[in-house]
Parts: C-alpha cells; sequence; structure tokens
C-alpha cells in the first residue's frame, strides 16, 4: 500500500494521511467537524479530482485548519506518496 | 518604497493565516530558516495555497524568501513560487556571482516574470559585492543580515549596534547610488521594546529606507519611526509653498527660513511630502 503523510497536529494545521487503499474512505476527525464537516470534504474531493487522484483515500485529523491549509497538506502528502513510487 | 517588512514562517498555518492582519507594508513568507529542511514541501505549498485562496484579503507586497542557491531546495522554490500571488522573491546569502546565476535562472523559468528581487547582505564577501549587486536592474532593495554577517566576522552582537555600522553605511550608500530600497537588519530581542525602538532609531540615522522584522510587536514602531515626522510634513509644505511664491514672482535663488533653498532642499521636500501620502499621513491632494 502507498502511503503519504503532511502536516501536523498543532492548532490551525491539519495531519493528512494519504493511501491507495481500496474501497476508497474518507475520514475526518476535526474539532470543528459538527460545523464545518461538509466544507472539508468538499476541499478534499476537489484537491484530489485536481491531480487526477479522485480514488484516493484520506484520513483528516484536523485542528482547526483553513481550506487553503487543508489543500496545501493534502497535495505534499499526495506529491509525497508519489516519491514512493 | 516600503518602511516594513515582516517575516512569516513558510510552514506554520497558525502564524501564516493571520499574515494580513498585521500593518507591515510588505511580507516576506519565509521557506529558508524557519522551515526544517524536510518539511520545504510542505512550506511551498502552504505558502501557495495560502497566497491564491487570500488574495483579495492582502494589503501590500509580498514577497517569498526562497532557500539559498547553492541548496538542494532552491530550484523548486523558484518553479512553486514563480505565481502572480507573489510579488518578489528575498535571496539570502547573496553575492555578486549568486545574483548573476539568479538572473539567468530566472529569465530560462520566465522571461517576463516581473519578479522584484531583494538580496539580503550578510557576509564579507556579499558586502564586498553590495555594490555590484545593486547595480543590477533587477534588484529592488538590499537588506542587512546582521546576524549572519556578525556571525561570519565573528563579532560579538551589541543592543547599540556599533558592530555593524560600517555594514549598514556601505549597505545605504550602495542603494543609494543605485536608486534601490536598503532596508535595516530585524531586531532580535523581541520583548526588549526600548532597544528595539533605539535600534530602529539609530537604523533610519544611518539612512536605511525600511526595517525587516521577524515579529508583528515591531511594526507599528517601524512604520512610525520610518515616516516622515509631523514637523518634517510641515516644513515640507511651507518650504514647497515657498518656492511656488518664488516661482511665481519670477525669483531665482531665494531663501526660506534664513536658509539658501536649492535643488536637493526642494526634492527632499517633495519626497517628504511623496512619502507622506503614500503612508496615509496627508491627503493626496496635498500634492497637487
Amino acid at each position: 500500500m502507498k502511503k503519504g503523510i503532511a502536516g501536523s497536529k498543532q492548532s490551525s494545521d491539519c495531519y493528512c494521511i494519504v493511501t491507495d487503499k481500496q474501497p476508497q474512505q474518507i475520514l475526518i476527525d476535526s474539532v470543528v467537524g459538527a460545523f464545518f464537516h461538509d466544507q472539508m470534504l468538499k476541499v478534499i474531493h476537489s484537491t484530489l479530482h485536481e491531480c487526477g487522484k479522485d480514488h484516493l483515500s484520506v484520513e483528516l485529523i484536523d485542528r482547526g485548519a483553513l481550506d487553503s491549509t487543508i489543500k496545501s497538506r493534502l497535495l505534499t502528502a499526495i506529491e509525497r506518496m508519489k516519491e514512493d513510487e | 518604497m516600503n518602511r516594513s517588512y515582516l517575516f512569516i514562517p513558510g510552514n506554520q498555518p497558525n502564524m501564516l493565516q493571520n499574515a494580513f492582519l498585521f500593518d507591515s507594508d510588505a511580507l516576506i513568507f519565509d521557506l529558508e530558516d524557519s522551515v526544517h529542511p524536510e518539511e520545504k514541501d510542505n512550506a511551498r505549498n502552504l505558502v501557495k495555497q495560502f497566497l491564491i485562496a487570500n488574495e483579495n484579503f492582502r494589503k501590500g507586497e509580498c514577497y517569498v524568501r526562497l532557500n539559498g542557491m547553492d541548496t538542494p531546495f532552491f530550484d523548486q522554490d523558484i518553479i512553486e513560487m514563480l505565481i502572480p500571488q507573489v510579488d518578489g522573491f528575498v535571496i539570502p546569502k547573496a553575492t555578486k556571482d549568486t545574483i548573476k546565476q539568479l538572473e539567468v535562472v530566472m529569465y530560462k523559468q520566465d522571461p517576463n516574470h516581473g519578479k522584484k528581487i531583494i538580496v539580503i547582505i550578510e557576509s564579507a564577501l556579499g558586502l564586498i559585492d553590495v555594490e555590484q549587486i545593486a547595480s543590477r536592474s533587477f534588484v529592488h532593495g538590499c537588506l542587512l543580515g546582521a546576524e549572519d554577517y556578525s556571525k561570519d566576522l565573528e563579532l560579538v552582537r551589541s543592543k547599540q549596534g556599533n558592530e555593524i555600522a560600517y555594514a549598514r553605511s556601505r549597505v545605504v550608500n550602495a542603494c543609494v547610488a543605485f536608486h534601490k530600497e536598503a532596508i535595516d537588519t530585524p531586531f532580535v530581542d523581541v520583548f526588549d521594546d526600548a532597544s528595539f525602538e533605539q535600534d530602529a532609531i539609530i537604523g533610519k540615522s544611518f539612512g536605511m529606507t525600511g526595517k525587516s522584522s521577524i515579529h508583528p510587536r515591531h511594526i507599528e514602531g517601524i512604520n512610525r519611526i520610518f515616516s516622515p515626522s509631523k514637523k518634517d510634513i510641515q516644513d515640507a509644505l511651507e518650504l514647497l509653498q515657498a518656492v511656488k511664491t518664488a516661482e511665481a514672482n519670477k525669483v531665482g535663488a531665494f531663501s526660506h527660513k534664513g536658509k539658501m533653498v536649492d535643488r536637493p532642499i526642494i526634492e527632499r521636500s517633495e519626497k517628504v511630502i511623496e512619502k507622506a501620502i503614500k503612508y496615509g499621513l496627508l491627503p493626496r491632494e496635498a500634492n497637487e
């Protein structure tokens, strides 16, 4: 299984694990999940789509990150995954 | 011309997300010293996505401090950061040779990049080269990095900064000669407010046009110290009014408040007014 990790569990950041595990799973653990779960899901799907990696599984541990932070950590995790290929 | 340049660590979302709330004239997003070597990719993506997503909230110029040209990170830094949201690059450990290389590399990436370049003079060799560096047309300004410069010379840094007097003078002289911004070194003892103020005043007295900072608490002081004072503005307005009167009366040389007025004095007053307008200390109509 290929895996890429990026980010941190510090405040305003998020910790992102990307794998090619199938079937696809998107897991979000967030301190503000009750309010922003759908928005975070949207950012994850659009970022995966932008990279042509719609099939990847994502586990996101969020500590109040902005959308741009989630996107950037996800991009880095995907790029790091590529390094293992 | 900017009074204040605030460094923002490139891989810390909690600091990044507040960047546009500060009153710094310009921001420098850092990919170099504040980022661990294994996190350079994370920092590049974070800064890039932040700048793209928050384009409409920015107030001043946004620069990115790249990793040194002698590091394995530099090429990717340039590739990732050549985006319209970045106004320019800050280049560490500049020498005349690195600046020549930089010009070639950037031209290769994008001949029409239009990025401003601020170089950091932070070594003995960099200071020797500063005139040649400042003379390059694509260099926008020179920032004195006193901590690394002092380390290079094995100098002990003091709060008075006597040990960097020569470096300050030489950087300012080169910048003035080639019409570039001279940016003073950050004051690193973040919570010593009195010494910070003194350091900024000294920097200005050497002719620095602005000052960099590693902490937002210094921004208000830098903006205040590097702005023209109320008295400077009043004196300049009075002098320019006297010039207008003299011209209307077809008077050539004349004296104002007991001093002869010549071209450099007029130009200095015009610069004071230009800065006062830019920094919101005078309405734009004052220049008409």
